[in-house]
């Protein structure tokens, strides 16, 4: 039924009526929002990157095939986008070095937070319930891909053949990724707990 | 049973995709192994997290700061034309401009074939007449000038098959030069005609200066002359 109503959306916007494309950044904005936000772990930058995709979105219209669903392209679209921002600044690069046993644990509660550390100072607009999401700081520390697919699946709860299609890979491909993912941050949980 | 294998079962677990049967022997398995048992319990507190973490929502405004932003932005022509091609007819109107284009069409095409109908006539008879006048034309009497050698002659005739092998006056040859030279020019519709010369209106003189010859029936050749005209 929303897949109906959306292609229904979608061919009205074609038509020129920006009222439906309206209805369909209401109905998709939360999503795009978190997804980019957890992805970037900064609100301005989520925003910016999800306002992108929805613009994107609209311009390319034309190409959605109506066969498929319009979320799970939604998402493509943000997921790209967030994806190659962060290579563009070379977060995950850092991420990547910066790994919690790295650190120590009294250089972890002097920097106070994963996402205080990784941004840019224009970026640190975290609040403080932000600041305190456990998520966002193990997120912080696995390679983008595994981090894209546990947060599609578990965050957004897409189903592994959705996640593949939003990543543009084989269904296999899109399992391992989960699987790894959650494997990396089971271990980063338990180094965590044993510091404790 | 391998490590990994007990691994994917947890995986399996955590995606609600097992068995009761493997349930009970990934749950044999972690009570044997503490090990697994651990890792079981720590993959699930991450789940856990998953699902018992926030999800934030877009700022108030968003939908109206991306509105901003594609509201500048007109639909192409060509998107337009091609959706309401694509379109399912929802509206009924679609119904009346559809049938307006298509009877527009259909007239156009009539129209179009009934004007090249006309045209076509209009050729066919400027053809006939053209044909009609070349014929006429084809018909139009060329000048012919015969021309006989005889030096002791004393008259000369033609007569021939364009006018019945008559003798008269009007085919009497002219010795203009009395140097024994006689011609004579006639107006003959083209055509292939046989002749003769008629020397002192009694002996029967074959031309020798024709082209081509056929039997008279009477022993002798009959010249024969080709009147066409030249294009």
């Amino acid at each position: 039924m929303a897949e109906s109503h959306d292609n229904l959306l979608v061919r009205k916007t074609l038509k020129g009526d920006n009222e439906a494309f309206r209805l369909i950044v209401e109905r998709y904005k939360n999503a795009l929002f978190n997804l980019a936000y957890r992805l970037t772990q900064n609100r301005e930058s989520a925003e910016d990157l999800a306002q992108e995709a929805f613009v994107r979105a609209y311009e390319h219209l034309e190409r959605f095939d109506q066969q498929r669903s319009l979320f799970t392209w939604l998402y493509t679209i943000c997921t790209n986008l967030t994806i190659n921002e962060l290579k563009k600044k070379g977060h995950y690069a850092d991420r990547e070095r910066n790994t919690w046993e790295q650190k120590g644990e009294d250089e972890r509660i002097a920097s106070d937070t994963w996402s205080g550390r990784e941004f840019p100072e224009g970026e640190q607009k975290v609040d403080a319930e932000e600041k305190k999401d456990l998520l966002n700081e193990l997120l912080g520390k696995i390679p983008d891909e595994y981090r894209t697919a546990v947060i599609l699946r578990y965050q957004e709860e897409l189903s592994y053949q959705e996640i593949a299609e939003v990543l543009g890979v084989s269904l296999s491909l899109a399992k391992v990724r989960v699987h790894r993912g959650i494997e990396k941050l089971r271990t980063i949980f338990q180094e965590m707990e044993n510091l404790k | 049973m391998k490590k990994k294998d007990y691994k994917n079962l947890i995986f399996d677990l955590l995606d609600g995709d097992i068995s009761p049967e493997e349930r009970l022997l990934l749950e044999k398995e972690c009570h044997k192994n503490p090990d697994l048992a651990r890792e079981k319990e720590s993959m699930e507190k991450v789940i856990a997290f998953f699902r018992n973490s926030r999800k934030f929502n877009a700022p108030s405004g968003f939908t109206e700061r991306v509105m901003a932003r594609i509201e500048k932005r007109p639909i192409p022509l060509k998107q337009r034309i091609i959706e309401w091609i694509r379109s399912d007819l929802e509206i009924h109107i679609n119904w009346a401009w559809k049938w307006a284009t298509v009877s527009i069409l259909i007239f156009s095409l009539l129209g179009g074939a009934g004007w090249q109908y006309l045209r076509l006539q209009r050729l066919h008879s400027r053809i006939e007449t053209l044909e009609r006048r070349f014929s006429e034309l084809e018909k139009q009497p060329i000048p012919m000038r015969f021309v006989f050698y005889n030096p002791t002659a004393k008259s000369v005739h033609i007569a021939g098959t364009f006018n019945d092998w008559t003798v008269g006056r009007e085919y009497r040859l002219a010795n203009l030069g009395r140097n024994g030279i006689w011609s004579i020019t006639l107006m003959l519709e083209p055509g292939v005609y046989e002749y003769m010369f008629l020397v002192d209106e009694k002996d029967w003189i074959t031309d020798p200066a024709a082209l081509d010859f056929c039997p008279d029936g009477f022993g002798q050749k009959n010249s024969i002359v080709e009147v066409a005209r030249e294009i």
